[in-house]
């Protein structure tokens, strides 16, 4: 399928815009069938979105789940001035942040878990280094405030411009820089200390 | 179901007529049959049989304007495939067999068909 | 300030007014969120290039860029959402949005059709002609108006269709074909009494922006 899911507003296709926005149109009638066709064409990149944001699998379904829900309600609304794409990566950002905030504050640095030992000795010990660094990331993420961890996951793993995420988080790009480089900087102070 | 010798419903026997009709999916309530076969579900405590439920609170049966009259709704989803009109007339048909049988001597009931979805 | 800034400082980070980035000054002076600003935005700095500082902060920065690029190619794909999108649509088909309740058959009858189900039946008929996509198509019951029409008025209803179309078709006629596919399908397919069919083109797009066939 054309269209990276990684980047909703730059490198969504064409023919797939105009496709999405039709089937919102219908969708937004009542054609369940249409929102059906959309919710099998973007479930997979709102997931990986979430999972990334949540880093929970479990947690990730359930945020997109009441996501779509919540835009089959809004649908009769939408008009279009979006891309369906980018008004659903809003809608899941916007629950994921309200599912992080919501969780307990982890608190502090001192707080990050030590990387975890590789487990697969086995393996080059390259690649074993590599998977930890990788497992030690994802650790080291837990503290993130919601807000940097939101902003920072939108503009690294998912490549989107600051322009972008600033639009979907719905703050300066300023705001978006700022909270990237606080969560830059916490991670790499993280990997300092893993050394 | 018969099973038991017990007699019918009216509204039972009503929606296993629609149901056999050529062209007929199933039988569908309105959002207010299903609030309220769930509502029900919760107030007894004890599972309904949701296609059942549903295809019963898709049958309503009620007084006509006339006095001594029925007046039935029912709702269906029909197969496409199917012209719409051609199977909401045979359901009307079908109703009207089966309501005589449970109302002898009655005027003929109002019977109102509401097509709710195409599959 | 030193390069040792109260490591808590950015994880409270409430409020934008509170965030003020890169104010922490390495030791040669310079600003370390400018520094790193600077690489990101490929500006290139000869003090930079040269201070041990500055390649220092911009080589910490580079093995978080690298572990980022690594999670990302490790990171599996989540095709298997079969499982969500039946739950999604479980709660959708419990909040279906039928629409106005429109005559079926003749006016004295008194069978109905339910907006939503009827305009599947007109959307897929203006599809099957080659270059025409359609979006949004309402119905309204005889007499409407600008008003609210009135419950379960009978009499032949007036649909309203937008279309997307390919460059390569006429403009001039697709719009009668396309009253011309819903009047046929009107009558074959329901057996519904049309009595106008507006047609408006909302897009002209190149031919290989519409999807073959279309989602039904």
């Amino acid at each position: 399928m054309p269209g990276h899911p990684d980047s909703p507003t730059d490198a969504a296709d064409d023919g797939e815009r105009h496709e999405d926005a039709l089937l919102a149109a219908r969708a937004g009638e009542g054609d369940e069938e249409a929102f059906e066709i959309l919710v099998r064409r973007h479930g997979p990149a709102l997931l990986q979105l979430a999972t990334r944001l949540l880093g929970n699998r479990t947690e990730a379904e359930d945020a997109v789940q009441d996501a779509f829900v919540s835009a089959w309600r809004k649908l009769p609304e939408f008009r279009g001035e979006s891309a369906f794409s980018s008004w659903m990566y809003r809608i899941v950002t916007n629950r994921c942040l309200n599912v992080l905030r919501a969780r307990r504050p982890v608190a502090a640095l001192d707080a990050v878990p030590e990387p975890a030992a590789p487990e697969h000795q086995a393996s080059p010990a390259r690649v074993a280094e590599a998977h930890a660094a990788v497992e030690a990331l994802s650790s080291a993420m837990a503290v993130l405030s919601p807000e940097q961890r939101v902003c920072w996951v939108l503009r690294e793993l998912n490549g989107l411009s600051y322009e972008a995420v600033a639009d979907m988080v719905g703050i300066s790009q300023e705001a978006v820089r700022g909270r990237v480089f606080r969560a830059r900087r916490q991670l790499t102070e993280a990997m300092v200390a893993w050394q | 179901m018969t099973a038991d010798g017990e007699p019918v419903e009216l509204t039972e026997r009503i929606a296993q007529a629609v149901a056999g009709v050529p062209g007929v999916a199933f039988l569908r309530p309105g959002l207010a049959g299903l609030l309220r076969s769930s509502v029900a579900a919760r107030a007894t405590g004890r599972r309904v049989n949701p296609e059942e439920s549903r295809a019963k609170s898709a049958v309503r049966v009620g007084q006509g304007s006339a006095p001594g009259t029925l007046a039935i709704e029912v709702s269906v989803v029909l197969r496409r495939g199917h012209r719409a009109v051609d199977v909401t007339r045979e359901i009307r048909a079908a109703v009207r067999r089966t309501v005589p049988a449970e109302a002898e001597n009655r005027p003929p009931a109002r019977v109102t068909i509401t097509v709710t979805g195409l599959v | 300030m030193a390069m040792n800034a109260d490591p808590n400082s950015g994880s409270t980070d409430a409020t934008d007014s509170a965030d003020v980035p890169g104010e922490e000054l390495l030791p040669c002076g310079r600003k370390l969120g400018d520094v790193w600003r600077q690489w990101e935005d490929g500006l290139a700095d000869p003090h930079t290039r040269t201070c041990p500082h500055c390649s220092a902060a911009l080589h910490d920065l580079d093995r978080l860029q690298d572990v980022v690029r690594r999670a990302r190619a490790e990171e599996p794909p989540q095709e298997d959402t079969g499982a969500l999108v039946d739950r999604v649509m479980d709660v959708v088909r419990l909040e279906l949005r039928p629409g106005r309740t429109l005559p079926l058959g003749a006016s004295a009858e008194d069978d109905w059709i339910v907006e939503a189900a009827a305009a599947k039946v007109f959307r897929a008929a203006a599809d099957s002609l080659p270059g025409v996509r359609t979006g949004s198509c309402r119905i309204a019951p005889a007499g409407s108006g600008a008003a609210a029409p009135a419950r379960r008025a009978r009499g032949p209803v007036a649909v309203r269709v937008e279309i997307v179309v390919a460059a390569t078709v006429n403009l001039q006629r697709i719009a009668e074909q396309v009253r011309e596919e819903v009047f046929a399908a009107a009558d074959g397919l329901l057996g519904m009494e049309v009595g106008s069919v507006d047609v408006t083109v909302t897009d002209v797009v190149p031919e290989d922006d519409l999807a073959e066939g279309g989602p039904r």
